[in-house]
């Protein structure tokens, strides 16, 4: 077995997030499409401008998604209309976001991270050699698992597509600009290359630089506390998420793994079962169905914690990135208007230049004061709006919690009850 | 934590009929090798001796408390019950003699009828007395059965033995440095001189004590239980002095593998009465078993032999008469290759499971220091609840990871043991069988030689033929017995074990079950008080 066959398999299944007749409760996966969605909680289902993805299609590297766009807005040319894009074209859509002037004082929605399949493919490698060594039905329950995983991380990768877009759809500047239009209208390839190497190299250079240019702007006292109390915390709070990510994500690997193993443990189980030949084999046969069971739970437990706690940090993670951006460009503007007026002011002193002095001074003043209007807005927003999250989804997680350790215990006293009366 | 464990995890209880009494000459202190003789069980189907009314695993102290206590009901009880007989015995032998009293009063003056009469009177107490013995048999019978209905509890096998190992010092110091554990005894059983023994031994006296029973009944077909193993690494790590959870635990795991292991040597009735257990058990003073070392004569020896044997199993080819047997090997071979399977796979459930306790104390730091950080205060607050939280969740997981361990994953590493000293017993049975045939060889090339001494006459010669010949008769009809009675010990040992394996895994999964449930719970309960803070959120 190889990762081609797998694909091939998965090239048949069109995952639509927006199907109703998705199964609600016993299938962990339906929940996940509304997860991260909801990791921004007041999205403005503005009837002007919807955006969604319908369709994605996984091929051996790529993946690709059907953007579908509602609009009543006028730019367009149809009320309802969709195109196919990868990846690399909505990471150039970030991009122009983030490098135009325009939006240096908005949060810029954090670009969606790209569809990662290697532990899967490495997964199903290592399988696909031990084949030998394990029975017939181990090996089939495995690879239904792996496959089950394959579809979870592609459905996910496809809800943080969608996340991005209707955090730009919804925001009320950025769902005007013209790249977004293009991106939503134009039905032929955007040719989006990705970066060659040049660029890359160039990019690399581009961020040791932002980054040494950045810890001298944060050296920048601010006048206004506001700013200066968000920076501090935004810095502590960004290194912290970024500490709980880690452990999270190493936390629910171990817990996966723990559920792997008891799976094995079923189907050993289950072989003694059969071979026995005392009163045992009943015994052993009914804990091995036992043991599958709450493996499952187990398995669903570890997958749910992924969804609410591990994503949640994840996004947040990435937002408060660019939140620290964002004060970032503000505090340069800041350091820029500085310069601008002492500049005037030696010019004023010299008595050359006044004129060219003051008008740089005049946009700098502009720019300064536009940025910082608009990232206090922003800024409180994104509090609103992490605090929501977290509570939605810390809730969402006890109460998942609670539920299949409920389902967990009943199972494990059914069976006790059983295996005791036996006796 | 674990240690909750160790104190008295195991107990035993094995019942002993009265006849089993050995006389305190037999146990001499100095035996250390075949000087004394092998017990043997008596040749009976049903065998009193396999009398075990109580369980074999993880019970507490009280438990074997609460045995007692019934004990002492069963007694109080049967005493009752004699006493009642006794005085209505007496009431009715009373009536008797007033009756025989009045006929004597009426035939007073027909003297010659007293003598008659006198008879009667002594025949009717005899069978009064007669009637009443019969009944107190029946009723002592009817006592014996309810002991061996393993469902009456309260009537259960009062006579019972309770080995604990405990607390251990460490003697001597460096690299010689070695453990000595105090093994102490409790029984109420009579082939033991006192009712509470403790004793100091090393892990070699255990290992010593395992060779000489395995050397004296191995080849009867008796299945010893194995010794647990040596592990260099483990002890040279406790003997530098870390004071680490590894090695904690790696003594721990050692005392409890000592404890279970002496206690199913005194399960098996046989190896209860050998005068080595009855010395190792009793003894203050026993002499070094050196035969253990790794690099002494007797392990170099050892090595060979088993290196032997091997060869030797590869070669000899037995003709399978009993279907039996064969069936029998198959399916602990089958079982073996499962048991170690299903070994493997709980070793890496436990191991995952303490990464993940690990891991979630990370976590729930992290998560603590984010919620420092964090100035919303409802969700600072939260957010340090979940902390909490997640480090109530990293101990349970952690205790569950030891009740895996110290439930499941030591008993199935038992009992691959265990099945590896039944396939050794198996193996002796082929190597009895393996002489029997060399003898029968051996025999049929004298006979052969005595009829060619025959045909070329010469007399002395034929004479000395014909003493080898009856000589190999002789010990070809030796090596059928014995083949006989191996078969017959293996078929009631297999049974025995088999009886005990279905006990040891039913008890221990169903613990283990309960421990799970009782995780379940905890996390329910921890789950339900993060809730309400989740939600207070603004």
């Amino acid at each position: 077995i190889n990762h081609e066959h797998l694909s091939s398999v998965l090239t048949s299944l069109c995952v639509s997030p927006q199907q109703e007749g998705l199964d609600d409760g016993p299938d962990f996966l339906s929940e996940e499409d509304r997860g991260p969605r909801a990791v921004n909680v007041d999205l403005q289902t503005d009837a002007t401008l919807q955006v969604d993805i319908s369709d994605a299609l996984s091929e051996r590297d790529k993946v690709k998604f059907t953007v579908h766009t509602k609009s009543t807005l006028p730019n367009f040319k149809q009320n309802e209309f969709s195109v196919v894009r990868q990846h690399e074209e909505f990471i150039w859509l970030h991009d122009s976001f983030v490098e135009s002037e325009e939006y240096a004082g908005y949060i810029i929605p954090p670009a969606p991270p790209r569809p990662d399949f290697d532990a899967s493919r490495e997964k199903l490698q290592k399988l696909g050699e031990g084949e030998g060594s394990m029975t017939k039905e181990e090996f089939t329950k495995m690879k239904q698992e792996l496959e089950a995983e394959y579809l979870a991380i592609f459905k996910k990768t496809v809800a943080m597509h969608e996340v991005f877009l209707c955090r730009v759809a919804a925001h009320p500047v950025l769902r005007k600009d013209l790249n977004f239009h293009v991106f939503l209208e134009y039905n032929q390839d955007l040719s989006v290359r990705g970066k060659n190497k040049k660029e890359k190299l160039e990019d690399f250079f581009k961020n040791v630089v932002k980054s040494a240019d950045g810890v001298l702007v944060a050296g920048v006292k601010d006048v206004d506390d506001f700013f200066e109390h968000e920076k501090t915390f935004l810095l502590e709070y960004h290194n912290r998420v970024k500490d709980s990510s880690a452990k999270s994500d190493r936390m629910i690997r171990s817990h996966k793994s723990a559920a792997d193993d008891i799976n094995r443990i079923a189907s050993t189980l289950y072989t003694l079962g059969t071979q026995d030949s005392t009163d045992l084999c009943k015994f052993f046969l009914k804990v091995s169905e036992l043991f599958e069971k709450t493996r499952k739970i187990e398995a669903r437990v570890a997958a749910d914690e992924d969804l609410k706690l591990a994503d949640l940090l994840k996004y947040y993670l990435r937002e408060s990135q660019a939140a620290k951006d964002l004060l970032y460009r503000r505090g340069r503007a800041l350091v820029d208007y500085e310069n601008a007026n002492k500049a005037l002011d030696k010019a004023r002193a010299k008595n050359k230049d006044v004129l060219q002095a003051e008008t740089t001074q005049q946009v700098c003043c502009q720019k300064f004061e536009k940025i910082s209007e608009s990232a206090k807005q922003e800024l409180i927003d994104f509090k609103t709006r992490r605090v929501a999250a977290f509570r939605k989804n810390l809730v969402e997680l006890a109460e998942l919690e609670l539920k299949h350790a409920k389902g967990n215990l009943q199972l494990l006293q059914s069976c006790l009850g059983v295996l005791k009366g036996d006796t | 934590m674990w240690f909750s464990w160790s104190p008295v995890a195991w107990c035993c209880l094995v019942s002993s009929p009265e006849a089993a009494r050995l006389s305190a000459e037999d146990i001499s202190p100095s035996s250390n090798g075949p000087k004394a003789e092998p017990v043997l069980l008596d040749d009976d189907p049903d065998d009193p001796d396999d009398l075990f009314a109580g369980l074999t695993s993880c019970e507490s102290i009280e438990l074997s408390k609460c045995y007692q206590e019934q004990d002492i009901y069963s007694y109080t009880v049967c005493v009752c019950v004699c006493v009642y007989i006794t005085f209505l015995s007496i009431l009715i032998n009373f009536y008797v003699c007033v009756c025989m009293y009045m006929c004597i009063y009426i035939y007073i003056y027909i003297y010659i009828y007293i003598y008659a009469f006198i008879y009667l009177y002594v025949f009717f107490h005899i069978y009064l007395f007669v009637c009443f013995l019969f009944i107190y048999t029946l009723f002592y019978i009817i006592y014996l059965f309810i002991k061996i209905d393993h469902s009456f509890l309260c009537i259960c096998a009062h006579m019972s033995i309770l080995i604990v190992i405990n607390f251990f010092v460490f003697l001597g110091d460096g690299m010689n440095a070695y453990m000595v554990y105090k093994v102490l005894t409790k029984t109420s059983l009579s082939i033991f001189s006192r009712d509470e023994v403790c004793v100091k031994r090393r892990f070699s006296d255990f290992l010593g004590l395992h060779s000489k029973l395995a050397s004296k009944y191995m080849h009867m077909g008796y299945i010893v239980p194995p010794a647990p193993e040596k592990s260099i690494v483990g002890m040279t790590k406790v003997k530098v002095g870390k004071e680490d959870l590894s090695s904690v635990e790696f003594v721990e795991k050692r005392r409890s593998a000592l404890e279970r292991y002496l206690l199913r040597t005194v399960k098996h009735p046989a190896l209860l009465k050998d005068p080595d257990v009855l010395q190792f058990l009793e003894s203050s003073e026993l002499p070094r078993a050196v035969s253990t070392q790794a690099l002494s004569g007797a392990g170099i020896l050892r090595m060979v032999n088993k290196a032997a044997d091997a060869v030797n199993k590869m070669t000899i080819k037995m003709n399978e008469s009993d279907a039996w047997f064969e069936e029998k090997q198959q399916q602990f071979d089958n079982l073996d290759v499962q048991l170690r399977k299903l070994h493997a796979s709980v070793e890496s459930l436990v191991c995952h499971r303490r990464e993940l306790s690990v891991n979630t104390a990370s976590f729930a730091k992290s998560a603590a220091m984010l919620g420092n950080s964090e100035d919303h205060t409802a969700l600072s607050r939260a957010l340090s609840q979940l902390a909490e939280v997640e480090e109530k969740i990293d101990q349970l997981h952690q205790d569950q990871a030891c009740a895996d361990f110290y439930l499941i994953s030591e008993l199935l590493g038992d009992y691959v043991r265990l099945i590896t000293a039944v396939k050794g017993v198996f193996d002796q049975r082929m190597k009895t069988w393996a002489k029997c045939q060399d003898a029968q060889v051996m025999l049929q090339r004298k006979r052969e030689a005595e009829a060619k001494l025959q045909h070329a006459n010469k007399p002395d010669k034929l004479q000395q033929a014909k003493d080898e010949i009856r000589e190999w008769e002789g010990k070809v009809q030796q090596g059928e017995r014995d083949f006989e009675q191996i078969s017959k010990n293996i078929r009631r040992e297999v049974g025995r074990f088999e009886k005990d394996r279905v006990k040891d895994f039913r008890v221990v999964i169903i613990k283990y079950l309960e421990s799970l449930v009782h995780t379940q719970q905890q996390l329910i309960k921890y789950w339900e008080a993060f809730l309400p803070e989740a939600k207070a959120i603004a």
